[in-house]
């Protein structure tokens, strides 16, 4: 595993200016657009068979943490207020590394090792989060 | 590298073509397309239907061509106009469905289900578009990096489902089952974009495009087992 810091003008330093303008985009849309009376589509396995899929409850989560609503945004689904969280975090990093030209930091999984660990964290926590739903 | 036919690991230097089962493996120099990439303008008709016509029906000449890098304008605009031009027709629809009564119940109150609201949601389609094509980009790849199949950077697949997404979206243009059609024909072409793009097998492809589906069937699967089960078998044992 290496940890360096990109160049702004490389072609690898691409990942700030999209994620920032898109997150930007996500925290303000739920302060305009009224979630509730939205016809959200419904989720298709959760139609055809009563069982949630992994990303159920993943807007409402989103839009209630947006609104500070921390208790309901777990109970919808804990990735929302994961990923609202994260975002938080990025935010200012993505948008100063635009504004400023920071070097962007990223990370090279050298070895196959590296990556299955990284691939079981993930799968691990997707999976758990699932399970959480599930069984609650 | 990997043969895309057989999954036979290719020694260094990559022969011409694959020990094991012939195929011709291609080093990815001759990687130019698609036709959006050469325009002679911002917007070129010409290259425009070249470039759907090979990514609807001759998805793997298409994509083993493909550029796996030199920006992301070029593959975003194209999905912009057709995904902006498309989803303005399934709006259409959705408005003479609308019209008819069908949909008065259970999709959203007056608001959204209104003209205005879909008027509004027209304005704003080339920025549900943008945000669309990164964000199930990204999707696609976390999905390819836990299959083992991201051997490239996210840009291959980002230009991937921006040519995808844009070429299929087309197909909302056909009322009522239009949709269908192309979300079908999206994964069939995913599929096949992310194996010649990626250089993957075809079962690693496939795996990682369905395994959010996959996912959900087997959770199915796991939840019929350990509740229906037990019922189904004590309703036989009691016979």
């Amino acid at each position: 595993m290496r940890i360096y810091l990109a160049n702004p003008d490389s072609g690898t330093a691409i990942h700030e200016p999209i994620w920032g303008w898109i997150g930007l985009a996500a925290l303000a849309v739920p302060f305009w657009l009224p979630l509730e009376r939205l016809g959200l589509l419904a989720c298709p396995l959760k139609g055809a068979t009563g069982i949630l899929c992994f990303l159920c409850g993943g807007t409402r989560s989103f839009w209630a943490a947006a609104h500070l609503d921390f208790v309901s945004a777990w109970n919808f689904n804990p990735l929302g207020l994961l990923l609202f969280g994260v975002l938080l975090l990025y935010l200012p990093y993505a948008l100063g590394s635009i504004a400023f030209r920071w070097p962007r930091p990223r990370l090279r999984l050298e070895s196959g090792g590296e990556r299955a660990v990284l691939r079981s964290l993930i799968a691990g926590g997707i999976g758990a989060n699932w399970i959480y739903l599930l069984l609650r | 590298m990997q043969c895309r036919k057989c999954g036979f690991w290719l020694p260094e230097p990559t022969p011409e073509s694959c020990p094991q089962c012939n195929h011709p493996f291609h080093s990815g120099d001759d990687r130019s397309g698609p036709a959006w990439e050469s325009r002679s303008s911002g917007i070129d008709l010409e290259a425009m239907l070249a470039t759907v016509k090979g990514v609807l029906f001759q998805p793997a000449a298409t994509f083993r061509s493909m550029r796996r890098e030199g920006g992301m304008g070029g593959p975003l605009l194209f999905a912009v106009i057709l995904g902006t031009i498309s989803g303005w027709f399934g709006l259409l629809w959705q408005g003479f469905i609308q019209s008819l009564g069908f949909l008065s119940e259970g999709v959203g109150d007056q608001w959204l289900i209104g003209y205005i609201g879909l008027m509004v949601i027209a304005v704003l389609m080339p920025g549900f578009v943008l945000i669309g094509a990164f964000v199930s980009s990204a999707f696609w790849h976390v999905s390819l990096f836990l299959v083992g199949g991201a051997r490239k950077s996210f840009e291959t697949t980002f230009r991937v489902t921006a040519y995808v997404s844009g070429a299929t979206n087309l197909f909302q243009i056909i009322p009522f089952c239009g949709g269908f059609i192309g979300g079908f024909w999206y994964l069939v072409a995913m599929i096949i974009g992310v194996r010649e793009a990626h250089e993957i097998s075809t079962g690693r492809a496939v795996l990682a495009i369905l395994l959010p589906i996959i996912l959900c069937c087997a959770c199915f699967l796991v939840v019929w087992i350990f509740f229906l089960g037990p019922v189904i078998i004590n309703a036989i044992q009691e016979m």
